[in-house]
């Protein structure tokens, strides 16, 4: 049963801001992931979390506790480094029970407790081994291992899987998020990766600058982006600046309702929340390509004023090149000043 | 090697293996075979008796097993206080930042791109003011002084070498900062520390131009009093004597090298 809290956490490099005044607030059991792109922030995030990093200011409560000033070795938090960070000079088993070893434990305890880590995430007969002698994804597992076997009440993860091959990352992805589940631990894990945040995440973290951008789950991220940020940085979107008069936005020859004030504003569409419609006689958007993704076409239609719609429909829709279609729009986000005037969802 | 092992440069491999066996095998051999010659008569090309006869004079000396023992008492002790004294700065110079390191880097190599000779002429004048002149002590100050860049420069590299992610995950599994250095950094630049000990060891052991200069004549070493043997005696084989039992402890350091560092480790210390 373990909380973390964040309170007003900022952090300074000398001159430069790595972290704003940030609060974030991660439930027991929960798996939240931090994205966004490089220099965003994530890893300073976590290390001040996991205690490599002292916070320029505020507080990092764990269960209520602030540890903000704790160093690494007395919180109980337990970190997956990128680059798995084993110790090359101890044996698979040497490096899972070093922690226990630490703690005094006798050497039968410590076996028992290391066979089960082990075991757990599918090594049971590799503990003799040193890391030189295994492939890349195992090593990540005896690096996963070695934090559980702790049974820290908070586990970090920073891009643990970055230089693995997508494959093999796929898979130790499922693995971790089973694992989470069957341990409910509270799990922070920092990705750029959005399909990777998207699929195991509890919640989402989308951070920008240092800053955090928005808190949600992976549906909200994804269908109500907050912020024109979030809106771009998370699967593909439409993005067309455009001006408003009188209620309504028109964009490469579709209406779309915005009862705003006249002015500047920027409009979202996501591609497949676009639907071409056949016309008779070269009216509308043309379309110019068609790519084929399997299950899904991507498609590019050019609107008479120059503007080209993104389009996703599935693979049996018949769409040709070079023909006229009516785009037709079913949600679109409105945003002035970087927030959300005006959202319409399909009914 | 890469020349060696390429058939086009074979006349270059042999090229390089008749420059070894002049100016290395043959001189090598010459002295192996005065060691054990009693008799060595021009113009014959191997010794005229064999025998065992200047290895118990040169064994029977007291003034070779004082060397003996003189010699290895400097080594240690070098050995050991450039290990307490070097270890400690090329830790700090790998893991901290502080004002003028990179000056401090500097100033170690351009005193060491100085001509060696000329700086230990100083600084013996410098001992001499000192009274350090002919002790153990000012022998021992300028050996320190000879091996203080490889002590610093290797280790430094060795424990610039170990991954910050891996000590931080020590950190993170419990380790003091002190648990971290002892079970983990160490141990990972272990290999290259081991190679620059043994190294300042056989340095510190075969140096002559230092040990001469500061320590002579009270401070005699083994090199000095081989130099001494060959410079003022008839008798070849009691210098040649000396080589060869000169030789077997950096024979043995070698081997030793080889087995505990392993391979790839000098490398290892040279680059990161
Ligand atoms: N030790 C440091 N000293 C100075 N600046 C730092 C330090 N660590 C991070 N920064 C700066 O803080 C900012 C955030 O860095 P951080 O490593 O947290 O980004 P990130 O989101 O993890 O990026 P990436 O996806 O590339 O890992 C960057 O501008 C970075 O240059
Ligand atoms: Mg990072």
């Amino acid at each position: 049963m373990s909380t973390l809290e964040l309170e007003n956490v900022s952090k300074q490099f000398g001159a430069v801001s790595a972290l704003e005044p940030l609060a974030l607030r991660i439930a027991d059991g929960e798996l939240v992931c931090l994205l966004g792109p490089s220099g965003s922030g994530k890893s300073t995030l976590l290390r001040i979390i996991g205690g490599f990093e002292m916070p320029t200011g505020g507080k990092v409560l764990i269960d209520g506790a602030d540890v903000a000033r704790t160093p690494p070795e007395k919180r109980p938090t337990a970190m997956v480094f990128q680059s798995h960070a084993l110790w090359g000079h101890m044996t698979v088993e040497g490096n899972v029970g070093f922690g226990l070893k630490l703690r005094g434990l006798k050497k039968p305890g410590i076996a028992a407790k290391v066979d089960a880590a082990l075991s757990l995430v599918g090594l049971t007969d590799y503990g003799k081994r040193h890391p030189a002698q295994l492939s890349g994804g195992q090593r990540q597992r005896v690096a996963i291992a070695r934090c559980l076997v702790l049974e820290p009440k908070i586990l970090l993860m920073d891009e643990p899987f970055a230089s693995l091959d997508q494959h093999l990352r796929d898979r130790l992805r499922e693995e971790v998020r089973q694992i989470q589940k069957k341990l409910g631990i509270t799990t922070v894990f920092v990705t750029h990766g959005q399909d990777e945040a998207l699929s195991i995440a509890d919640r989402i973290v989308v951070m920008s600058m240092g800053r955090i951008e928005q808190v949600g789950t992976p549906a909200e991220i994804y269908t109500h982006p907050e912020t024109p940020f979030v809106a771009g940085f998370i699967g593909d979107m439409n993005m067309m600046k455009t001006t408003i008069e009188s209620g309504a936005a028109m964009i490469g020859g579709v209406r779309l309702d915005a009862p705003v004030a006249d002015g500047e504003a920027l409009v979202a569409v996501r591609p497949e929340d676009v639907t071409l419609i056949p016309t008779p006689n070269g009216e509308g958007a043309r379309v110019r390509r068609i790519v084929n993704y399997g299950a899904v076409l991507k498609i590019e239609a050019e609107a008479a004023d120059g503007a080209v719609w993104r389009v996703q429909t599935l693979k049996d829709v018949p769409v040709t090149e070079g023909a006229f279609y009516r785009p037709t729009v079913s949600r679109h986000i409105v945003f002035r000043d970087d927030r959300v005037v005006h959202r319409v969802d399909p009914v | 090697m890469i020349f060696l092992s390429s058939r086009r440069f074979d006349f270059f491999g042999y090229g390089i293996l008749l420059f070894l066996i002049f100016f290395i095998v043959l001189p090598v051999l010459t002295v192996f075979l005065w060691a054990f010659a009693e008799q060595w008569f021009y113009p014959a090309v191997l010794p005229t008796k064999w025998g065992f006869r200047f290895w118990s004079l040169v064994l029977a000396r007291p003034d070779v097993w004082s060397a003996f023992a003189t010699s290895i008492e400097l080594s240690l002790t070098v050995t050991a206080l450039s290990a307490v004294i070097c270890l400690p700065a090329a830790y700090a110079f790998a893991r901290m930042d502080f004002p003028g390191k990179s000056a401090f880097m500097m100033s170690f190599l351009m005193a060491n791109a100085f001509p060696r000779f000329a700086l230990i002429i100083s600084i013996a004048v410098l001992f001499l003011s000192l009274d350090l002149v002919g002790t153990f002590t000012g022998v021992v100050i300028i050996q320190l002084l000879n091996t203080l860049l490889l002590m610093i420069w290797l280790p430094t590299a060795a424990f610039k070498a170990v991954s910050r992610e891996m000590e931080e995950a020590a950190r993170d599994v419990g380790a003091t900062a002190w648990q971290v250095f002892r079970y983990v950094t160490l141990p990972q630049a272990f290999p290259t520390i081991a190679a620059a000990l043994l190294m300042t060891f056989v340095w510190t052991f075969y140096e002559t131009e230092g040990a001469w200069l500061v320590g002579a004549p009270r401070i005699r070493t083994m090199p000095l009093l081989m130099m001494q043997m060959i410079n003022n005696q008839l008798v070849v084989q009691y210098g040649a004597v000396l080589s060869v039992m000169l030789w077997v402890p950096s024979l043995v350091a070698i081997l030793m090298a080889r087995r505990v560092i392993g391979g790839d480790a000098f490398a290892k210390g040279l680059g990161g």
